[in-house]
């Protein structure tokens, strides 16, 4: 029997896209792995206040995908920050002490000077120590 | 349980590479349905192919340490550049979870002469990333 797996702090950041969700299908399927069942934080990130009511039904649904797969009465918890996606994602897995971020990474660039705007997910990936799951 | 089938992990034995191999290491000893493993590391030149191995051998040491030895691992050496080798492993391997150490991320590529190679892979692979870092 291989050892129990470290009992972890996950965060999984949606926006309600396909790859996002694709991520919170990846890490409810992981989630079922664990016999000390991670503490996870289901987050999204809202920039207008017009955005917060959508983004409440965003979290209800990602929170009903992953029970569905991982199970209800998981160890769940919703979270709505404001800000700046990628600023506001690094940081609230800095304050949660994360172990392991998943989040849809469509939106990844090569080279971050080609667009208008720096992708969320590299701002993610340049800002997070330790464990980062981009699912594109 | 994860649908992910053909795992490629990629290492140079560095510290954030070997993170990455104890890590799928670690999940692979969960999975009822074992995906296929390959551990892959990249040289540019043949003269280092025995450094190489040396590399992959202690890779699939610390993975059989963690996942158990009836793991079943496949080790590949492969020549040219590492991101542009591992990329176009992963596509013509059909690859659908990638585990990196991705210590040479860099925010903007511009600011150095290449960019790193875990930026690379990440651009350019579809699929499952997991980068340790």
């Amino acid at each position: 029997m291989p050892q129990p797996l470290p009992q972890e702090r996950w965060m999984i950041a949606t926006n309600g896209t396909k790859y996002a969700s694709d991520a919170v299908s990846y890490a409810a399927k992981l989630y079922t792995l664990y016999s000390n069942k991670p503490h996870v934080v289901l987050m999204m990130v809202v920039q207008t206040e017009q955005d917060r009511e959508d983004a409440k039904s965003i979290l209800e649904i990602s929170k009903y995908l992953f029970e569905d797969i991982a199970g209800k009465g998981s160890n769940l918890q919703l979270l709505l920050e404001d800000g700046e996606p990628g600023t506001a994602i690094a940081r609230a897995a800095d304050q949660g002490n994360m172990d392991h971020v998943f989040l849809g990474g469509s939106d990844f660039q090569w080279d971050i000077t080609e667009g208008d705007g720096v992708p969320t997910s590299n701002i993610v990936l340049d800002r997070i120590k330790g464990t980062v799951t981009l699912v594109k | 349980m994860s649908d992910t089938k053909q795992w490629l992990i990629a290492t140079n034995g560095t510290q954030y590479a070997s993170e990455a191999v104890k890590h799928a290491a670690k999940l692979y000893a969960h999975y009822p349905e074992k995906p296929a493993v390959v551990i892959l590391t990249v040289i540019e030149d043949d003269p280092l192919y025995d450094e190489a191995r040396a590399v992959l051998e202690m890779a699939k040491y610390l993975f059989e340490d963690v996942a158990g030895s009836s793991a079943h691992v496949e080790l590949r050496t492969e020549v040219g550049l590492p991101g542009e080798v591992i990329s176009d492993f992963a596509a013509s391997e059909e690859v659908d979870q990638v585990f990196i150490g991705g210590a040479d991320f860099k925010w903007d590529v511009n600011e150095g002469d290449t960019g790193g190679v875990s930026n690379y892979i990440v651009h350019k692979i579809k699929g499952t990333i997991t980068i340790i870092k």
